[in-house]
């Protein structure tokens, strides 16, 4: 007897607390916003985390790479020196300038 | 609360301690308030403050000082990002056994430095919070010094300068110090326009040190902006080689040469004798560095003839066929005496230019007004600075008196007693090479060509170049300025050094000349000061390198030859050149 009053009273509480929801709806709604946005509030910021630590990464690689852009320029321009070439085609290459008698001019 | 359970009536509230358990939780909860609010309130500062100290960083960004290249996009200087190692001498001395551990003799040992010496000269900055111990360290150093931490000694960003084309543009580019400012030439000019801005940003790091936020940059980060010239990296460096030839050949102490553009008044070339290279700081001593086409002054000699004959063209008193009667070759001017080497005779207006006459041309500028002559050299530039802003440059000397004696007169129709830059003397070539038309110089690129401003008559400057042209062909002071296939127009000059009290025995060699003489697109001055050898006019040892280096010009800008061995091979499509004149 005892048991059977107590398992109709649990099942009226579940019922009266189902029933106040349903007639709270409004206020459901609200808290169910409030939860939601406070757990976007953490998941936004975690994804602003790790855009951040990206975007330091990346500007990090864009130092690296303007480093390496710089040097390779220098070694271009080491390598593409005026005296270089003309060192290279004499000695090595055998070449020399084109002598006037040689030299064939179109004018068009 | 209704006590509706098994028992209802039997069992009644007992007040007290409903009371009770009431105060004790609002107690706690109290509790919990005042504690809240003493944190977000009273104790709030020193909790930020020390949260971030854990989380927060300031980090700098080095910006790099803007690049230099050349006007086709060559670079001629690049910053390159090193890193410096520095300590801050309090926070290092505060642990004295620091000095025998491993790290610190590793240090020593890669920057190569004496490991007492170098604790000694810290420990002589105690009081100070930042010393550099070395700077602008290599690569290879840097990797080998992340290994080591030692408290209180760090690597901080800097840059480093690098000329790749090194002596060979050293003197229009000049140099910035260890700091990154310019001292010398364009660096100095132009100091603000290179300079950069560090940036400063103020970020979070979570616990892995990654940047988690950045709640502000505090100071924006500003490269330099880059800086285009007017030199052609090409021509620059075959003026560099020819004159550093000649004056080698004729053992000079010094030599300049300026390569302008006609058509736009750039300067495609600037280069001087001796010169340093601006990557090594050893170098840099003032003789070595001033760039001495546009801070030297030189008596132009002979070369000022021509403009001397633009101002007796001007004034409306000579024509092109006029004659001169110059014998027997000298004369006597208030007890001094003006010579020729020969007796020429009797010539037209080109003679006196292709013979370079001493006697002729004075005889014309003694029949002319005073300020009619020293009219037309300011309006060909003398006694202006070029407007390119170079640091240090001359505007040279024309002595403006009122009364001049007939010797000085005479003297001056060749070129004494006035000094110019090489370079106003290449402007005043150019000038009448472009039909009297004075065009601004520059050494920074332009957008836009200047219209310039029409100084002398068109008539006057083609006749002036057309008696030039007579200088480089049979006849002439200067045969080996002469280029296989193109007119030139120029005059040679050969003046003694001006020493104290009087005329010394050395002197000043100069070639100044444009072409092609029928549409004059180049001019081009080459200067050698006191050369040596048994060779000393200007025909000779400043004319040779005019040739080759107008010569790589013309080919360069692919300007059409003018001059061919037989002039009807011109007006067919195909030219084959004379085997007479210069090499390459």
């Amino acid at each position: 007897m005892n048991v059977m009053m107590k398992v109709k009273q649990q099942a009226e509480l579940s019922h009266l607390i189902a029933r106040d929801w349903w007639q709270g709806g409004l206020l459901a709604l609200l808290i169910f916003a409030v939860f939601a946005s406070a757990f976007g509030v953490v998941y936004s910021s975690h994804v602003k985390r790790h855009l951040s630590a990206e975007y330091e990464s990346l500007l990090q690689q864009q130092d690296k790479l303007d480093n390496q852009w710089r040097n390779a320029k220098l070694e271009i321009s080491a390598l593409a020196s005026h005296a270089r070439i003309e060192r290279i085609a004499k000695a090595q290459l055998d070449m020399s300038q084109v002598e006037p008698d040689y030299q064939v001019v179109v004018v068009q | 609360m209704t006590a509706n359970t098994d028992t209802p009536a039997t069992q009644p509230v007992i007040a007290w301690r409903f009371y009770f358990v009431l105060a004790a939780l609002l107690l706690l909860l109290g509790g919990l308030v005042v504690r809240a609010g003493y944190i977000q309130v009273y104790e709030k500062q020193f909790l930020q403050f020390q949260g971030d100290l854990r989380t927060v960083r300031t980090t700098e960004l080095h910006a790099q000082r803007g690049d230099i290249y050349d006007r086709n996009g060559e670079p001629l200087a690049v910053s390159i990002p090193v890193q410096a190692l520095w300590v801050d001498p309090k926070v290092f001395l505060e642990d004295p056994s620091i000095r025998n551990s491993h790290q610190w003799l590793r240090l020593c040992q890669i920057i190569g430095r004496k490991p007492a010496d170098l604790y000694h000269s810290i420990a002589a900055k105690a009081g100070k919070r930042f010393e550099y111990i070395q700077r602008q360290l290599t690569p290879n150093q840097i990797n080998r010094l992340h290994s080591i931490d030692i408290p209180g000694i760090d690597l901080l960003a800097e840059s480093k300068r690098y000329y790749p084309t090194a002596e060979v543009t050293s003197h229009v580019l000049g140099f910035t110090n260890i700091d990154d400012v310019g001292q010398e030439g364009l660096e100095m000019a132009f100091n603000q326009w290179l300079s950069s801005q560090d940036g400063k940003r103020q970020i979070i790091r979570d616990r892995f040190g990654r940047a988690i936020d950045e709640p502000e940059t505090l100071q924006a980060m500003q490269p330099g902006k880059p800086l285009y010239l007017t030199i052609d990296k090409k021509l620059q460096y075959a003026a560099y080689r020819e004159l550093k030839q000649a004056v080698m050949t004729h053992q000079a102490t010094s030599g300049s040469a300026v390569l302008l553009d006609i058509e736009s008044g750039d300067i495609l070339a600037m280069v001087n004798q001796p010169t340093f290279n601006p990557n090594d700081t050893e170098q840099r001593h003032s003789y070595r560095y001033r760039n001495r086409a546009m801070t030297d002054l030189v008596e132009p000699g002979s070369t000022v003839k021509p403009l001397v004959m633009a101002a007796a063209l001007e004034s409306g008193r000579y024509h092109m066929g006029d004659h001169i009667d110059t014998s027997p070759g000298h004369y006597t001017l208030g007890g001094r005496t003006v010579r020729d080497p020969v007796n020429y005779g009797e010539m037209d207006l080109t003679g006196i230019i292709r013979k370079s006459s001493n006697v002729g041309i004075s005889r014309i500028a003694l029949s002319l007004e005073n300020n009619e002559i020293i009219n037309t050299l300011f309006k060909l530039g003398f006694g202006a600075d070029s407007g390119t802003g170079f640091p240090g440059e001359n505007t040279g000397k024309i002595a403006a008196r009122r009364r001049w004696s007939e010797f000085e007169v005479a003297t001056l129709s060749f070129g004494y007693g006035i000094m110019a830059t090489p370079t106003q003397l290449a402007r005043a070539y150019a000038i009448l090479g472009s039909g009297g038309v004075h065009k601004p110089l520059a050494l920074i690129k332009r957008d836009k060509v200047p219209s310039g401003q029409s100084v002398i008559s068109e008539s006057t400057a083609r006749s002036v170049v057309s008696m030039m042209q007579s200088v480089t062909e049979s006849g002439g002071t200067a045969l080996q300025a002469a280029i296989p296939g193109y007119t030139v127009a120029g005059k040679t000059g050969t003046a003694r050094k001006a020493v104290r009290g009087g005329y010394g025995d050395d002197y000043v060699a100069i070639f100044v000349g444009v072409a092609p003489a029928s549409a004059p697109r180049f001019s081009l001055v080459v200067m050698v000061d006191e050369p040596k050898g048994e060779k000393y006019y200007g025909g000779d040892v400043a004319a040779p390198v005019f040739s080759r280096v107008m010569h790589q010009a013309l080919m360069e800008y692919n300007i059409a030859p003018d001059k061919a061995h037989h002039p009807e091979e011109l007006a067919h499509s195909e030219v084959v050149l004379p085997e007479s004149g210069g090499k390459l």
